[in-house]
C-alpha cells in the first residue's frame, strides 16, 4: 500500500504540486485566525491603499484592511463552496443520469433533453439570473452552481449506466436467473467510480472558479466578508494599484490550479486505457 | 435518405429545446421579486400609479402572466423578440449590433487557441513525459485554471497601463470611427474600406481579449490533442507504418495527426460555442460591445426580452455548432445513425 | 535531432510572440500625440456609412472626444431621466429657460420675457422671435405647447416635472400661457429640466409623435428621436449606437451663438480608468467620469486640467419610523446616537476629494441651504452612546442595513454601508449588511416604505431646492421611511411652493432644516463629488448638475 502511494507521487509532478498547493490552502483556510496578522474586517482609512510591506504583507484595500489576511480567510469560503457544490451536484447528477440510462427509452430521452438543455445554457447568465431572483448570499450562489454543474454528472453517469447494460457478461449473469437491478448496482459503482473521482477534481477547480466569478459579480457573500472574487472586483477600481486585485487572484488561480493538477494527475492514474499503454 | 431523416429529426429536437429554453429564462425572468418597473422607471416615477401603468401597458406587463408567455411565444416563431425594455430598440436589432463584435473576438480567440493548442498537444505527445511533457502539461492546465477576469485586470495593467505597448478597452481607438458596416467584423471592414491603418488598429484591440478568452479552450485542445495523439500514435496501422520504416516525422504529420485531429476538430467547435457564453465578463472588462456585455447589462437591468433574446442566441448557437457535430459524426460513422 | 527541432519551434514561437509587443511599442507609446486632424477629418466623412448623409462642410473642422458613462435609455427628450443624457439633449435641444453655468437662477433663452399673474398660477411666456430649429422651421408657441404636453401625456419618468400644468393657451404664435394648478415657486428651474425641451412638433408628428391625453401608447416618434434629433440646439444627433458612441455634428441652422467645434463624438464607457488613460495620451479630449484613484494618477499631467466638483448627489441614512420595520433604529434618541456615531470625516475619505458634507437636507449650494457640516466635529461618540443608553440599548443591539448594487457617482452604496457598519460597531450597533438589487426587490420594498435601515442615495432631477422637500413627512420620501403627515411640516410645505421671492423662500428654508435636524429620520451623510478631467486645449468645460456639461460653452483655444 506504501509503495503503491509512493509510486502515485514518483514521476508525477504535476500531481504531487497539486496535493501540496491544495494542502497548503486547507491549512490556511482551517488555521487563518492563528495565521492572519490582523482582523480581515478591521478598516482604517488611514493607511488605505497602501503598497506591499512588512506590515501588510500583500498591501491595504480602499478600506485600509489588510489584503494579506483577507486572502488568507478568503480560502474558507472559497473551498467549502466548491466542495459542497461538487458533491452535492455529484449526487443529484449521479441519480438522474443512473436514473434516465436504467429506465431508458423516451423518458431517458426527455430527461437528457432537459440536462442538454441547461448544459447548452449560459452558464452565466443562468446563475445571474437565479441569483437575481433570490437574493444575494453565500447559498444562494452555491444553489446557482449547483443548477448549473449537475447535469455534466448525469451525462457521465448515464454513459456508464448504457456501457454496463449492454455488456454482454450482464445478458449471461441474467440468463443465470440474478436480479437485473443487483446486476446493475454491482457493476455500476466499480465501473463509474473512477470516471466520477476524475470529473469530480477536475470540476472543483471549475467550481471554485466559478464562485469566484459570481463573486466577482457581486453576487456572493455581502462585503465586508473577504471572498476573493469579491476582493478583485474591489481592485477593478484601483487597477493602478496591482496588488488590490492581483494577490486575491493570485489565491483563485493557484487554488484552481492544485485541483486541476490533482484531477490530471489523477486521471492518468486512473484511466484504464492510458494505464494500459504506459 | 435515412441521412435526411436523421438530420431533420435533429432539426426538430433543436426547436424544440430553443422554445425549452426561451420558457426556462421566461419563467426565471417572472420568478424575480420586483420586476422591470421598477429597475427602469426613477424613484419619483414609482410612486405615481399613473406613471407605473402607462409603462406596464407599454411593455405588456399589465397582462397575465401566462398571457405575457403565449404572447411571447408567438411573436418568437414569427421571429420578433419584443422590444428591449432598457433601450427601447427592437432586441433582434440590438442582438444584430452585437452579435459581430462578440463573434470577431470569438473567433479571434478561437485560432489563437487551436494554433498553440495543437501545437503543443502535438508536442508533448510526441515527448511523453518528457520535461517539455510536464511543461505543455502545466500551461495547458494553468489554462483552464486562470480567473479569466483577473487575468483581464493583470494583461491591462501591464500591457496597457505599465508597457503601454497594446491598445486598451473597446473596439477601436478613440480617434477612429467605425468603419461602414458590411460584415460587422470591424478588422474586415476597415480593409474593405481600404484604411490599413484602422484594420491594424482594430487588430491590435482583438490582442489581449482575445488571449485572455484564448486561455481555457487553449488548454482544453491542448489536452485533447495531446491524449488523441497518444491514442493514435499506439494503434496498430501507426506502428506497422513506422515497422515499414516510415520516418517519425511522415508518419507523425501523415498518418498520425490527420486521425487525431477529428475530435479536436469537435473541442474546437464547442470551444467556439461554449465562448459565446463566457464572455460576459471579458466584454464587461475590456468595454467590448458585444453579446456579453449586453447580456450582463440586461440582467441587470431586468431587461427580461433582451434576456430571453440574449440566452436564445448562445443557447441557439452552442446547440447549431452541436448539432453540426452530431451530423458529421452521423455521416462519417454510420453507427451514430442507429443510437 | 527531434530535441532541436522542438526547441527551435518554442523557440521561433517565443521570438514571434516578443517581436508582436515589440513592434506595438512605439506605436501605442505616444498614440493620439501623432494623430492629426486629418484623422478626425477622416471621421466625419466616414460618417457617411452609418446611413447618414454626410456632414455639412466642416468650418474649422475641430472635433473633440468624450469620454462618459453609460446609463441612456433613450434619448426622446420627453423620455429622458437619466444622469448622463441631458449632456447631449441640451446640445441638440432648447428650453424656454436656462441656468447659465455660473449663476443660480434661471434666465429666457428660447423665451424672452415672461410674466406671472397675481395668483401666481398662470405664467405668460414671449417667445424669442429669432428662433429657428434645425429643421429651418420657427420655434412656435404651438412647438412648446406641444413639446410640454407630450411629456406630460407619454407618462415617462420625467413627466411628474409637468403634472402641475393644467393647460397651455397659444393666443399667437409667439406667446404662450402656462396655466397651473396650484402655485409654484419652482416652475422656472423646472421649464429648465431636458425633459421640457422644445421639440420641432411639425417633424416629430410626421414621425408618428402626439401629445394628445393617450400619448403614452399612441406616441410613436420615440424610434425617431433616437436616432435624429428634432430640436434647435447648436449640435443635431448624427448617430446613436446604445452602450457604444454618440455622435454630435454642428446644426448648419443654429440661430444663436456659435462655438468653433463642428463635431463631437462620445464615447460610452463606465470605464474611469480607460477615460484617465485615453485623457493622458491624448485620445480623450473629456473626461467625465474620473474617479478619486484615477484623478491623482493625472496630477503631473501638464497637458490636462481635472477638478473635483461637489455634486448636489447626497448620500442619506434611512430609519424607518414605524417600530414594526424599523425596531429600534425607529427611535429617535436612537437616531440621534446614529447621527452622533457616524464618521463624516472618514466618509469623505471613503467618496473622495471634493466631498461635502452637507448640515441639513437641503444640499450646500442651493437657494437657503444651511451649508456644511463641520466634519470634524460632528462626531461624537460618548453623545451617542449615552444616548443609546437613554434610549435603552446601553449594550447596543443588532441590525440590518440593507443596502442594494446603485452607485453614486460612481462611489458604490456597499462601500458607504461598510464604512457605516465600521462605524457603529463603535457605539456598539451590530451592523449586519443585507445585499439586494435594485430591480430585485430592493426597489420595491423601498418604494412601499418597507425598509427598516438603508443607506441611499438621492439626485435632484430639477435644479431648485424644493427638489428636497420630497423628504419631508407624507411626501415622496418622507413616505418611505414610514413619517407620516404633519400639520406643522404641511403648512411649512404650503407655504414654501407658494413663496416667489427668494428671501421669503431662503427663510421658510431655513426653518424647514431646523425642524428636520431635530427629529427627521433621515441623515444626510455626503454630497458627491464628480471628477471630471479635459485636455488644456479646452475652454469651458465645466461640471454642473443638472446636465453634467454645457458643450454650447465649449470652445477649442
Amino acid at each position: 500500500m506504501q509503495k503503491g502511494l509512493k509510486n502515485l507521487f514518483r514521476g508525477n509532478y504535476l500531481f504531487t504540486a497539486g496535493c501540496v498547493i491544495c494542502l497548503f490552502w486547507v491549512v490556511m483556510a482551517v488555521f487563518a485566525h492563528i495565521i492572519a496578522p490582523y482582523d480581515p474586517i478591521a478598516q482604517n482609512l488611514s493607511v488605505k491603499l497602501q503598497a506591499p510591506s512588512a506590515a501588510h504583507l500583500f498591501g491595504t484595500d480602499n478600506f485600509g484592511r489588510d489584503i494579506f489576511s483577507r486572502v488568507i480567510y478568503g480560502g474558507r469560503y472559497s473551498l467549502m463552496a466548491g466542495i459542497l457544490t461538487v458533491l452535492i451536484a455529484m449526487a443529484i447528477g449521479s441519480v438522474y443520469g443512473a436514473a434516465a440510462g436504467y429506465i431508458g427509452g423516451a423518458i431517458d430521452n426527455v430527461m437528457m433533453r432537459i440536462s442538454e438543455m441547461i448544459l447548452s445554457f449560459p452558464s452565466l447568465i443562468l446563475a445571474m439570473c437565479i441569483n437575481a431572483a433570490l437574493g444575494s448570499n453565500l447559498f444562494n450562489t452555491m444553489f446557482a452552481l449547483i443548477i448549473v454543474a449537475w447535469p455534466s454528472y448525469a451525462r457521465l453517469m448515464r454513459s456508464v449506466v448504457l456501457t454496463v447494460k449492454e455488456n454482454q457478461y450482464i445478458e449471461a449473469a441474467e440468463a443465470l436467473g440474478a436480479s437485473r437491478m443487483r446486476i446493475l448496482l454491482h457493476e455500476i459503482f466499480p465501473n463509474s467510480i473512477s470516471s466520477i473521482i476524475v470529473m469530480a477534481t477536475t470540476d472543483l477547480g471549475n467550481q471554485i472558479l466559478m464562485f469566484s466569478t459570481l463573486s466577482f459579480l457581486g453576487l456572493g457573500s455581502a462585503p465586508p466578508t473577504p471572498e476573493w472574487g469579491m476582493m478583485v472586483s474591489d481592485g477593478v477600481s484601483y487597477f493602478n494599484k496591482f496588488w488590490v486585485a492581483g494577490f486575491p487572484g493570485l489565491a483563485i488561480f493557484t487554488m484552481a490550479v492544485g485541483a486541476n493538477f490533482i484531477g490530471d494527475g489523477l486521471r492518468d492514474i486512473l484511466d484504464p486505457k492510458l494505464r494500459k499503454q504506459m | 435518405m435515412e441521412r435526411l431523416k436523421f438530420i431533420g429529426k435533429r432539426l426538430v429536437t433543436l426547436l424544440i429545446m430553443l422554445i425549452g429554453v426561451a420558457t426556462i429564462v421566461f419563467i426565471l425572468t417572472k420568478l424575480v421579486p420586483g420586476d422591470p418597473v421598477t429597475a427602469n422607471l426613477s424613484q419619483r416615477s414609482l410612486s405615481d400609479p399613473k406613471i407605473v401603468e402607462a409603462y406596464k401597458v407599454r411593455y405588456g406587463l399589465d397582462k397575465p402572466v401566462i398571457v405575457q408567455y403565449f404572447y411571447y411565444i408567438r411573436n418568437l416563431l414569427r421571429l420578433d423578440l419584443g422590444t428591449s425594455i432598457r433601450t427601447n430598440r427592437p432586441v433582434l436589432e440590438e442582438l444584430k449590433r452585437c452579435y459581430p463584435a462578440t463573434m470577431e473576438l470569438a473567433i479571434f480567440a478561437i485560432l489563437v487557441a487551436a494554433v498553440f493548442g495543437v501545437l503543443f498537444g502535438i508536442i508533448s505527445a510526441l515527448r511523453r513525459n518528457s520535461v517539455i511533457d510536464q511543461i505543455v502539461r502545466a500551461i495547458s492546465v494553468v489554462g483552464v485554471s486562470i480567473p479569466s477576469f483577473w487575468f483581464a485586470l493583470i494583461v491591462l495593467f501591464v500591457f496597457y497601463y505599465k508597457l503601454r505597448a497594446m491598445p486598451g478597452p473597446g473596439r477601436l481607438s478613440s480617434f477612429y470611427a467605425a468603419p461602414p458596416t458590411v460584415t460587422g467584423f470591424y478588422t474586415i471592414d476597415a480593409l474593405l474600406q481600404g484604411n490599413i491603418m484602422k484594420f491594424g488598429d482594430a487588430l491590435m484591440h482583438l490582442i489581449l481579449p482575445g488571449c485572455v478568452l484564448a486561455a481555457f479552450t487553449m488548454g482544453l485542445i491542448t489536452r485533447t490533442t495531446r491524449s488523441n495523439m497518444l491514442d493514435v500514435m499506439s494503434t496498430d496501422y501507426i506502428r506497422t507504418a513506422r515497422a515499414k520504416g516510415a520516418p517519425k516525422r511522415r508518419v507523425v504529420f501523415h498518418h498520425a495527426l490527420g486521425n487525431a485531429m477529428i475530435p479536436v476538430l469537435t473541442v474546437i467547435g464547442l470551444g467556439l460555442g461554449n465562448l459565446l457564453g463566457g464572455m460576459v465578463l471579458v466584454e464587461t472588462i475590456f468595454s467590448w460591445p458585444g453579446v456579453g456585455q449586453f447580456a450582463y447589462e440586461s440582467v441587470k437591468a431586468l431587461d427580461y426580452p433582451s434576456i430571453i433574446g440574449v440566452s436564445l442566441l448562445i443557447a441557439l448557437n452552442y446547440m447549431v455548432i452541436n448539432t453540426i457535430v452530431d451530423i458529421l459524426y452521423g455521416v462519417i460513422d454510420p453507427r451514430v445513425r442507429r443510437r | 535531432m527531434k530535441k532541436k527541432l522542438m526547441s527551435a519551434i518554442l523557440s521561433v514561437m517565443l521570438a514571434a510572440a516578443l517581436a508582436a509587443c515589440g513592434s506595438a511599442d512605439g506605436k501605442y507609446a505616444d498614440a493620439g500625440a501623432g494623430k492629426t486632424s486629418a484623422e478626425a477629418q477622416a471621421g466625419g466623412s466616414e460618417s457617411a456609412g452609418t446611413g447618414e448623409s454626410s456632414t455639412p462642410a466642416a468650418g474649422s473642422g475641430n472635433q473633440i472626444v468624450i469620454n462618459m458613462g453609460s446609463g441612456f435609455s433613450t434619448l426622446d427628450p420627453s423620455y429622458v431621466y437619466e444622469q448622463n443624457p441631458p449632456l447631449v439633449i441640451n446640445a441638440c435641444y432648447e428650453t424656454l429657460f436656462k441656468i447659465k453655468t455660473g449663476e443660480d437662477s434661471p434666465s429666457p433663452l428660447l423665451a424672452e420675457s415672461y410674466s406671472f399673474s397675481d395668483d401666481a398660477k398662470d405664467l405668460t411666456i414671449k417667445l424669442n422671435k429669432d428662433a429657428k430649429f434645425a429643421s429651418g422651421n420657427d420655434v412656435t408657441s404651438a412647438d412648446v405647447a406641444f413639446s410640454l404636453l407630450r411629456c406630460k401625456n407619454l407618462k415617462g419618468n420625467p413627466s411628474f416635472i409637468v403634472d402641475n400644468i393644467d393647460s397651455i393657451d397659444c393666443p399667437d404664435d409667439d406667446t404662450v400661457v402656462i396655466h397651473q394648478k396650484t402655485p409654484d415657486s419652482a416652475i422656472l428651474s423646472k421649464l429648465c429640466y431636458s425633459a421640457c425641451s422644445i421639440l420641432d412638433s411639425k417633424v416629430v408628428k410626421e414621425q408618428g409623435g402626439t401629445d394628445a391625453e393617450d400619448a403614452a401608447a399612441a406616441d410613436k416618434a420615440q424610434n425617431y428621436l433616437n436616432t435624429a434629433s428634432a430640436g434647435s440646439g447648436l449640435y443635431t444627433l448624427e448617430s446613436y449606437t446604445p452602450d457604444e458612441e454618440i455622435d454630435l455634428v454642428k446644426n448648419p441652422n443654429y440661430w444663436g451663438k456659435a462655438n468653433n467645434i463642428d463635431r463631437v463624438v462620445i464615447k460610452l464607457t463606465d470605464d474611469s480608468n480607460a477615460q484617465m488613460m485615453g485623457l493622458s495620451t491624448g485620445d480623450v479630449d473629456i473626461a467625465m467620469n474620473l474617479n478619486d484613484d484615477t484623478i491623482s494618477e493625472l496630477s503631473g499631467n501638464a497637458d490636462v486640467t481635472t477638478s473635483n466638483t461637489a455634486t448636489k448627489t447626497v448620500a442619506f441614512l434611512m430609519m424607518n419610523e414605524d417600530e414594526s420595520i424599523g425596531g429600534p433604529v425607529s427611535d429617535s434618541k436612537v437616531q440621534q446616537a446614529i447621527r452622533y456615531a457616524v464618521d463624516y470625516k472618514g466618509i469623505q475619505n471613503v467618496t473622495g476629494v471634493g466631498t461635502v458634507t452637507p448640515k441639513s437636507f437641503i444640499q450646500d449650494g442651493f437657494l437657503g441651504s444651511e451649508g456644511q457640516l463641520d466634519a470634524d466635529t460632528a462626531t461624537d461618540i460618548e453623545k451617542a452612546k449615552k444616548l443609546l443608553a437613554e434610549a435603552g440599548y446601553p449594550d447596543g443591539f443588532d441590525v440590518d442595513l440593507t443596502v442594494c448594487d446603485l452607485d453614486m457617482e460612481g462611489v458604490p452604496l456597499l462601500d458607504l454601508a461598510q464604512k457605516v457598519k465600521e462605524d457603529l460597531a463603535k457605539v456598539g450597533i451590530n451592523v449586519n449588511i443585507v445585499q439586494q438589487n435594485w430591480s430585485g426587490g430592493y426597489g420595491d420594498a423601498y418604494r412601499e416604505g418597507k425598509l427598516g435601515f438603508t443607506v441611499m442615495y438621492w439626485g435632484i432631477d430639477y435644479n431648485d431646492p424644493n427638489v428636497q422637500l420630497a423628504f419631508l413627512p407624507g411626501q415622496t420620501v418622507g413616505l418611505r421611511a414610514s413619517w407620516k403627515d404633519d400639520s406643522v411640516y404641511k403648512d411649512l410645505y404650503n407655504q414654501i411652493l407658494a413663496a416667489t421671492d427668494d428671501d421669503t423662500r431662503a427663510e421658510l428654508l431655513k426653518k424647514a432644516q431646523e425642524q428636520m435636524d431635530a427629529d427627521s429620520p433621515f441623515i444626510f451623510i455626503a454630497q458627491a463629488p464628480c471628477h471630471i478631467g479635459y485636455r488644456n486645449r479646452l475652454s469651458g468645460v465645466q461640471f454642473r448638475d443638472d446636465i453634467r456639461l454645457d458643450l454650447t460653452e465649449v470652445n477649442v483655444k
